[in-house]
Parts: structure tokens; C-alpha cells; sequence
């Protein structure tokens, strides 16, 4: 067997697997390689489960009232297409608060704007779609069309709505997100729920473009910024975040007008038990809640301390300012689930963990959700147990936990050899 | 019934609709994926079997047809996708939101494994190609898939063999081996 091997039998394993899956109709050749290579067999395994995958993907249910609608639209002829859309007035439906809110990540700011081009909407002085789709009670707007003012607009779930400001600013909604769009003395964008991110022209002083919550208001003085809503619990959490440039912050419980900077972040709306409002930084905060960046350091301090709800503020903060490298991502992804360890919910840590490893593969932080998955489910899941700790050490034949997997793998077998004999295995610890 | 329906009764056509709304939607969200976009696209495609039902050949399957009106919504859905900005998309996929059914974690972790690997070499097909092969997976022979894109015979057949030869393709180097490629200096506790 050698890896020439493997690269030649992976492809073939494909597919075998749209095939079907059955391995007895291999060539005798693939078969031959199969019986004695572990990573293949591992790949057909997870292939074959990857195309019945495709094969049996169930859609998420409809409920009945929607279909009644849908048939009687269908059958009663009435399309109602606006503005190009199909769907218009049966699809309005509301879409739960929380639901994209706080877990978005900011994606390439800047990207998707180079475009200058101006509309007939835009010269009027309306904000137009530039990108996505926007939902404004039954009617879907479709990039080119004028977003219309004072009404609730709401961005599909999956797909981020881009809107460009008749001054030329413009904003990003990300999926889910629901807001109004008002032309006071410069635009004011009230978020509901979601979350916007704004490159803003330099504003005249007469003109200025806010973005207002229940919680606080975020004011342009020229900039790149973020603000996102959500709500827990019934209460609203608003976090505003800055790029470039300067935010003027009012926040309404307080009144109190803070000007952000470059790097900086605040969070509004969330009830302490004393009065000191949430900071990133380590030391005594200051009069005022402006924050350092939130650093996952910070992060884990909160955590250690038992403060987790400021733990979890703080994750929601980052989220917002840090930069899309993976890395941080996955270890942001870490600290959730040491939250979840912290407050005691050992099964949903281990699902958080497994979901690193499945959504930052290749990064050092999965290779440590691995083993500590592993680690967690020791006495809860013997067998999962021993087939994380096998996983691990093909994925990191040279790993930094080998020696405690081993170890594990040992334990276990002693265990599985003298089954009542009692915890014999080493206590789960977190990483 | 069907004759009802296709004369214009709309009882029939509510009836027709209602006894396929299912098929209607478990097909276009094998085609097209996990998306928040399925219930405009089942509308779509109710909307059309409705608009297109006199036009019904009698030796047609009623099943087949509408799985070719899906087959159609689904591709032009595809396609739109294809122009989006990556931006946006890279989120909306998230690996992590799939949905398995296997009870077990660690099988679940494996089957999701499969079905983001199966799904990102889907969609780095076109979307004939893509579509074409999904059907293929979900059982369709290629009479069937040829009717249900509206093509040749042979036309589907040359989309079939492309499609898989870039689907397997797609799986030609290890995924695993790449384990240290991150030097990348991170804080941990
Ligand atoms: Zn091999």
C-alpha cells in the first residue's frame, strides 16, 4: 500500500459510492486496496454517507396553512408578480428574532461595493438594492429596484441584502436581519433585529446617517461600521462595532453620547447585576462602556471566573470586530463550547466541540475539539469515545495529544475488559 | 380528475397540487440544496403546473412532468446562485447546518462529513450537470433524467458522464493530509 495507491482508489471510490455503495462491486483492484488501507475504507464510509446524503435529503416540513396558501395562489392564478418576483403576497411570514441575529460574521467589508453606478432610484433620492433580495411586506425587491421607506424590510435568511444610500453611503444586511429605512435629515436605518454593516460617505453636518436600535443609536461621522441586534430572553442586546473611522453612540438607557474609534466596540442593553457595564478590557473599566476589542483571553477569563454571561456578551462582541480568518472563527467556536462546559451542559459542549471539527477542519482548534470531545464522552459514550480517539490519532498521527489518546485508548480497554469495575478512566477534563 | 384538471376545474388542480406538493418539494430540495428560497420555488413550480397543465400530453406521466418543471426551477435557481457574489454564500452554506438523521454523534459528524463534501463537489458542476446527476443519485434512469431536462437522449447521457468523471475527480486528493498546513501562531490556554 502506498499513498500512490490511496490517490488512485480515491477517485474509483467515488464512484462506487454514487454507484451505490456497494463495495463487492469493486474492481478487484480497488477491493484489494480497501482490505488493507484504513483511510480509504474511512473515505468510502464517509462518501457513501455523503451521496445517500443527497440521496435522501428530506426538506424542512411545510406546515399545512402554508400549503393551503401556496395551492390556492397556484390554482386561483393569482401570481401576484411584482416587480419580478413570483412569490408576493402568500410568502409574508415572520421570522423569529433571534433566528441569523448575533451569529453572523463579518465577510469582506468593502468587497462588494466598487460598483459606482447610479440608478434612476438613487437620483431620486430612494435607496436601491444593489445586491440580494429584500422582503418589504408581500413584495420581493430584486437588485435595481428602489427600497422602499418607512416600511419593515426583512433579508431572506441565506442571502445578505446590499443597499446603497442616495448619498452614495451604503449598508450590508446580513440574512435575517429586519429594519426601516427612513429619510429624516440623512438616512436613519431602525434595526429590529440582525444585523447591518456600513461604509458611510463623509457626511455634510446637516446629513447623517444613523443606525438606531431600541437599545442606542449609532451615528455616522464618516466611517466603516457594524451594528447588530438580538434578542435573548426578551430583552434586546445591541452591539456596535467600528472599522474605520469615528461612530458617535448614544445609548438610550443612559442618554449617554460616546464616540467610538477605530477598533472599538460597545455594547448596549445588557443588564448587569451591578452597574458596571461590559468591557473587553482586562483591568477596572472605565466611566464609560467603550470597549477594547474583545480578546479571547478576555473571553476565557470571564468564563473561569464564572461570569458567563458576560463571557457569552463578549463572544457576540468579537464576532462583530474580528477579521474573518478561520482560526479565529474556530476559536471563538472553542470558547462557546467551554461555555457550555462552564454551566455545566457536558452534552451540548461535546456537540459544540464536534462541530468544530466539522465546520474548521484542518485547524489546530479542531484537533483540540477533537480530543476534547473524546475526552467528554468518555464515560458518558464509551464507543463514541473510542472511535474520536481512533479518528484522532489518523488525523494527527503526530498530534500534540497522542500520548493522552493513547492513554485513553487504554483505559478503555481495560475498562471494556473488566466492565463493572468502576470508573477506572482518567476524569474529562476541558483543554 | 386529471382530465378536470387539465379542462381548468380548479378543485382538480387543487387536488393534483395538494397529492404532489411533497414530491414537489422533497425534489426541488434535493436539486437545489438547503436553501430559504424553497418556498418560493414551490410556488413557482405550482404556479406552473397549473399554467401548464392544458398543454399536457396524454402519454405523459403526470409525475414526470412535474418532476421536469421542478427539474427546470431548480436549474434556474442553480444558475442564479452561480452569479451571486461568493460573499454572501460562503455563510449561507455553513457546513455545520446540515441535517443528518443517524442518532449518533460521531456518525453524525461522519455523514455530514460526506454529505458537505458530496454537496461542494455538486456545486462546483453547472448546473445541467449538476441536476443531471442528482437525479441519478436519487434513482432516475436516464430515459427518465432525458425527459425530465427536456433533452436528448444522448444529451443526457454525455451530461451524465461529464458530471461524474468531475464529480470523482473532486475526490481525487485526501482531505486528511493537510492536517498541519496552519502555522498560523493562535493564543491558547
Ligand atoms: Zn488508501
Amino acid at each position: 500500500m502506498s499513498a500512490q495507491d490511496c490517490r488512485k482508489t480515491r477517485p474509483r471510490l467515488a464512484e462506487l459510492a454514487l454507484g451505490g455503495g456497494d463495495a463487492a462491486a469493486a474492481p478487484a483492484a480497488v477491493q484489494a486496496h480497501l482490505a488493507v488501507c484504513p483511510a480509504c475504507r474511512r473515505e468510502f464510509k464517509v462518501l457513501r454517507a455523503g451521496v445517500a446524503g443527497v440521496r435522501d435529503a428530506e426538506p424542512p416540513a411545510v406546515d399545512e396553512a402554508l400549503m393551503r396558501r401556496q395551492i390556492a395562489a397556484a390554482t386561483r392564478g393569482q401570481t401576484g408578480e411584482i416587480e419580478g418576483s413570483p412569490l408576493a403576497w402568500w410568502m409574508w411570514r415572520p421570522v423569529a428574532l433571534t433566528a441569523a441575529a448575533g451569529v453572523l460574521i463579518l465577510v469582506g467589508l468593502g468587497l462588494w461595493w466598487g460598483t459606482g453606478r447610479t440608478t434612476p432610484a438613487a437620483q431620486a433620492g430612494l435607496p436601491v438594492l444593489v445586491e440580494g433580495e429584500l422582503q418589504a411586506g408581500d413584495i420581493t425587491m430584486r437588485p435595481g429596484a428602489s427600497v422602499r421607506l418607512d416600511q419593515l424590510l426583512e433579508a431572506p435568511l441565506d442571502v445578505d441584502a446590499k443597499v446603497r444610500l442616495a448619498d452614495g453611503s451604503a449598508f450590508r444586511a446580513t440574512g435575517g436581519t429586519r429594519f426601516t429605512i427612513k429619510h429624516a435629515a440623512g438616512a436613519r436605518v431602525t434595526l429590529a433585529a440582525g444585523r447591518v454593516d456600513v461604509i458611510a460617505r463623509k457626511q455634510r453636518p446637516d446629513s447623517t446617517l444613523a443606525v438606531a436600535t431600541t437599545e442606542g443609536e449609532a451615528r455616522v461621522v464618516g466611517t466603516r461600521f457594524s451594528v447588530a441586534r438580538r434578542e435573548r430572553d426578551g430583552s434586546g442586546v445591541t452591539t456596535v462595532a467600528v472599522a474605520e473611522g469615528a461612530v458617535q453612540v448614544t445609548g438610550h438607557s443612559d442618554g449617554k453620547v460616546r464616540v467610538l474609534r477605530r477598533g472599538e466596540s460597545i455594547i448596549l442593553g445588557v443588564q448587569q447585576p451591578q452597574s458596571a457595564p461590559v468591557v473587553a478590557a482586562s483591568r477596572p473599566a472605565p466611566a464609560s462602556t467603550v470597549a477594547r476589542p474583545a480578546r479571547i483571553p478576555d473571553i476565557r477569563t470571564r468564563i473561569r471566573q464564572g461570569r458567563v454571561q458576560e463571557g457569552r456578551a463578549l463572544i457576540e462582541q468579537a464576532r462583530l470586530q474580528m477579521p474573518v480568518r478561520a482560526l479565529d472563527l474556530a476559536e471563538l467556536a472553542m470558547t462557546e463550547a467551554e461555555v457550555e462546559l462552564a454551566e455545566g451542559r457536558q452534552a451540548s459542549a461535546i456537540e459544540r466541540y464536534l462541530d468544530v471539527v466539522a465546520r474548521y477542519p484542518r485547524t489546530t482548534q479542531a484537533e483540540q475539539a477533537l480530543f476534547a470531545a473524546a475526552q467528554l464522552s468518555v464515560n458518558r459514550a464509551p464507543r463514541d469515545c473510542a472511535r474520536l480517539l481512533d479518528r484522532y490519532l489518523k488525523d494527527y498521527p503526530r498530534g500534540r495529544f497522542t500520548e493522552d489518546v493513547r492513554r485513553l485508548q487504554r483505559a478503555l480497554e481495560q475498562r471494556r475488559q473488566a466492565p463493572a469495575s468502576g470508573p477506572g478512566a482518567p476524569p474529562a477534563r476541558a483543554p | 380528475m386529471l382530465a378536470h384538471a387539465v379542462a381548468g376545474d380548479r378543485v382538480a388542480q387543487g387536488e393534483i397540487l395538494r397529492a404532489n406538493h411533497q414530491y414537489i418539494r422533497r425534489l426541488l430540495h434535493r436539486l437545489v440544496g438547503p436553501t430559504s428560497e424553497l418556498d418560493d420555488l414551490q410556488q413557482t413550480v405550482l404556479m406552473r403546473v397549473v399554467t401548464g397543465l392544458p398543454r399536457l400530453r396524454e402519454e405523459e406521466s403526470l409525475k414526470t412532468w412535474i418532476g421536469g418543471i421542478c427539474v427546470h426551477v431548480a436549474r434556474d435557481h442553480i444558475r442564479r446562485r452561480q452569479v451571486r457574489s461568493v460573499v454572501g454564500s460562503l455563510e449561507a452554506d455553513e457546513p455545520g447546518r446540515a441535517r443528518t438523521t443517524a442518532g449518533n454523534p460521531v456518525e453524525q459528524l461522519e455523514a455530514r462529513e460526506g454529505l458537505v463534501r458530496c454537496r461542494r463537489a455538486l456545486e462546483e458542476l453547472s448546473a445541467s450537470h449538476r441536476v443531471a446527476l442528482t437525479l441519478r443519485i436519487m434513482g432516475h434512469s436516464v430515459d427518465e433524467i432525458a425527459t425530465m431536462m427536456g433533452s436528448a437522449r444522448s444529451t443526457a447521457r454525455l451530461r451524465l458522464y461529464y458530471a461524474r468523471k468531475a464529480f470523482c475527480r473532486a475526490f481525487g486528493a485526501d482531505p486528511g493530509d493537510a492536517a498541519a498546513l496552519l502555522s498560523d501562531g493562535v493564543e491558547n490556554t
